[in-house]
């Protein structure tokens, strides 16, 4: 119920962004901002629907999405691909002060940087849930 | 060292079910039923219950907790 509200919710924010884009005069900052509003409220919108229909249409769907074996699979997977993310933006950061190109390599270190204080701030949400 | 075993492939193949249908009736993938049954994961507390309900046994009929000292 919650999720068909979210979904309906994303599907009128793309529908306003689209409107926006096509009759209203902007600079090329807000059209960009519209672009991607509009492509994440859609792309959310679009999987979260398939995934609500398949979950209720389709039994193999559901017990291989809620199998527990499958759910720590997927913790394992997105923990290990967290840290293989950290370390190609490091690289990354790396590679754009070899050509001087500080604002992105600041952005990309700062977020690395500054993953662990946000990794313990949703630690201690979790901490205090369970 | 502590590890978990379980009877789950000999009581299963006892009550001529097959990993297909025991997976249907758990709610579980059938590869969840393989890796237990290899040892190679370990339930949750809720599916060890599952699991015993289904077979009409006591979690400690289906699963052995062992510790083993390998103090030198």
């Amino acid at each position: 119920m919650k999720s068909n509200k979210m979904n309906h919710i994303g599907y009128i924010v793309s529908a306003i962004s689209m409107i926006l884009l096509i009759f209203l005069e902007t600079n090329k900052f807000t059209e960009l901002l519209l672009i991607w509003l509009f492509t994440l409220s859609i792309g959310f919108s679009l999987v979260n629907s398939l995934h609500s229909r398949s979950m209720k249409e389709d039994p193999d769907y559901k017990i291989e999405n809620n199998d527990e074996r499958t759910e720590m699979i997927r913790d394992k997977t997105q923990a290990m691909m967290s840290m293989i993310q950290m370390i190609l933006m490091a690289i990354v950061a790396t590679i754009c002060i070899s050509i001087e190109a500080y604002l992105p390599a600041a952005i990309l270190g700062i977020t690395v940087l500054g993953s662990p204080i946000i990794m313990a701030f949703v630690m201690k949400y979790y901490e205090g849930k369970y | 060292m502590k590890f978990l075993k379980n009877n789950l492939e000999q009581i299963r193949k006892e009550k001529g079910i097959t990993q297909e249908d025991l997976a249907s009736a758990l709610e579980v993938s059938r590869q969840t039923i393989g890796s237990l049954e290899n040892g190679r994961y370990n339930p949750s507390i809720v599916l060890a219950f599952k699991i015993a309900k289904f077979f009409n046994l006591t979690i400690e009929e289906i699963f052995i907790y062992e510790e083993e000292n390998n103090e030198k």
